[in-house]
């Protein structure tokens, strides 16, 4: 197994390339995130528009009908809470002021939608289920805005218009603490989630990095241990080819040699012919001696 | 710091006007739903010339109702936890007021059914809103409450707001003086769409 980041210096530079990556993979889900809410809340503003069409088309005085406020709270004051975050996912997706006015923005839907359907208590759960939406983002500080723009909305309300958000006319001040206090128990199971979401990113990043280092390690490991393969293949090869030669001058000099046999044994006085071949042999034992010491280079084939 | 640092001028002053609108919108629709509508000129004792039969054994509660008034439904259905909760204390009588210039049907609508699916409640036709004018009643869901003498008890609606149920001031004393028997005459605000256009003397055209 390769040793992987044993040096303080790799170390370093393992943890700095984790932590990109761990951006990186944030600003994935920044932006895809971004993506669902504009999607979500171009959803809820049409069908809001749809409720109030349906729920409350016209207001009349006597014979006399004329669209009613709700449709057009629908279609305009729907419509300008979408605005702001929808251009913003659309002009910097993945960044922080994009999704705190995506919070701000969902919360102020949910609003508009409690006030479009009467006050009914069924539709207070869109606050809970964006929160829960919200935790898409794994940033529990965009829960915290979102809280207080509930908390603000219930205050304001709680004191101003009591009977538009909780339904009475008379209710004690400190109502909006209630209603706000069921948010902070949401809160705080969503933000523990969200943190530990961070630190598994985390986690994973680190992993990764560390992964691709000792892969690197690996690739880098097979590439050396390839080229010396390949030393290895050529090594035999070249001595496979000494020997073919080396074969091929022994079976010369035993050609030579039993030619000279053959000379000596027919008493022949041409002297200079057995000389020569004598010669001839010492000269091809140099040569395959070389060959064998040397290699190819040192002899002539 | 660091969302600090992202709030650029120019999106800062986006931000700003986006807010601004947004809140003076929800300010507007508030405003809008807690306006009340016209109180009336409720009579104090049950008009001898009324055609709608007055129960003489128990309190009689009459509601003047718009066919086409989406705000009524809410009024509905608080009448209809009111009937639950005071059933054989109360006649509910609830009249719908009619138009003649209007096509056919144009009565026919779900809070006309919704109110006659009210266990213990009458629903009547208001002809050109001539008992909504006798009693003195100009806005949709306004609800009188007579006691079995006929004398006036309660005059209001029994929402919170136009459109929005709820526990509601008007509810509340309606209960109380059916369960309570209260001596004292009690009025609240009333919430819905206008009976009647705005003519100058709906009383007169009833007569």
């Amino acid at each position: 197994m390769p040793q992987v980041t044993a040096d303080p210096n790799d170390r370093e530079r393992t943890a700095r390339l984790a932590e990109d990556l761990f951006q990186r993979s944030q600003q994935s889900v920044f932006k895809r995130t971004d993506r669902l809410f504009a999607e979500l809340l171009i959803f809820e503003w049409l069908a809001g528009i749809v409720v109030a069409l349906l729920d409350s088309p016209q207001a009349w005085v006597g014979e006399t009908g004329q669209t009613h406020i709700h449709v057009w709270a629908a279609l305009l004051l729907g419509g300008a809470i979408v605005s702001l975050p929808v251009l913003l996912v659309l002009t910097r997706p993945g960044e922080t002021c994009t999704r705190h006015t995506v919070a701000a923005a969902q919360m102020l839907v949910g609003s508009l939608l409690i006030h479009l359907s009467g006050g009914r208590i069924e539709t207070h759960f869109h606050v809970f289920g964006s929160l829960a939406f919200l935790a898409f983002y794994r940033d529990w500080r965009v829960m915290v805005t979102a809280s207080i723009v509930v908390a603000m909305d219930h205050l304001t309300r709680g004191v101003y218009f009591p009977k538009s958000v909780y339904g009475v006319l008379v209710v004690h001040y400190w109502r909006w603490a209630e209603h706000t206090a069921w948010l902070l128990v949401e809160n705080i199971f969503l933000i523990r989630s969200c943190i530990q979401g961070v630190r598994e990113m985390r986690d994973v990043a680190d992993h990764q990095e560390k992964l691709e280092v000792a892969n690197a390690a690996l690739r880098a490991e097979i590439e050396e241990r390839e080229r010396t393969a390949g030393a290895l293949r050529e090594s035999e090869s070249t001595i496979r080819g000494l020997n073919v030669r080396l074969e091929h001058r022994l079976e010369r000099i035993s050609a030579l040699h039993r030619i000279k046999v053959a000379i000596s044994a027919s008493n022949d006085v041409r002297l200079p012919l057995g000389i020569a071949i004598d010669q001839l042999l010492v000269q091809l034992k140099v040569d395959a001696a070389q060959v064998l010491l040397c290699g190819p280079c040192c002899t002539s084939p | 710091m660091g969302l600090l640092r992202e709030f650029s001028k120019r999106t800062a002053l986006l931000r700003i006007a986006w807010a601004t609108m947004v809140v003076a919108g929800f300010y507007f629709v508030i405003v809008h739903s807690s306006t009340p509508g016209d109180p009336g000129d409720p009579r104090n004792r049950w008009p001898s010339d009324s055609r709608v039969i007055r129960d003489p054994a128990r309190a009689n509660l009459v509601m003047f109702a718009h066919p086409r008034c989406p705000c009524t439904r809410a009024s509905l259905s608080e009448l209809e936890r009111i009937m639950a909760r005071c059933l054989g204390k109360v006649t509910a009588h609830v009249l719908f007021r009619r138009p003649s210039r209007t096509s056919a049907g144009w009565e026919s609508t779900d809070t006309v059914r919704a109110a006659a699916a009210i266990s213990g409640v009458r629903v009547l036709d208001d002809e050109e809103g001539a008992e909504a004018a006798r009693f003195g009643a100009k806005t949709s869901g306004h609800v009188l409450l007579y006691d079995a003498a006929g004398n006036l008890r309660y005059s209001g609606g029994i929402t919170v707001s136009r459109a929005h149920e709820g526990d509601s001031v008007g509810q509340r004393a309606v209960i109380g003086q059916l369960t309570e028997g209260s001596t004292q005459e009690q009025r609240a605000m009333v919430y819905g769409c206008a009976l009647f256009d705005s003519c100058p003397d709906p009383r007169a055209k009833g007569r």
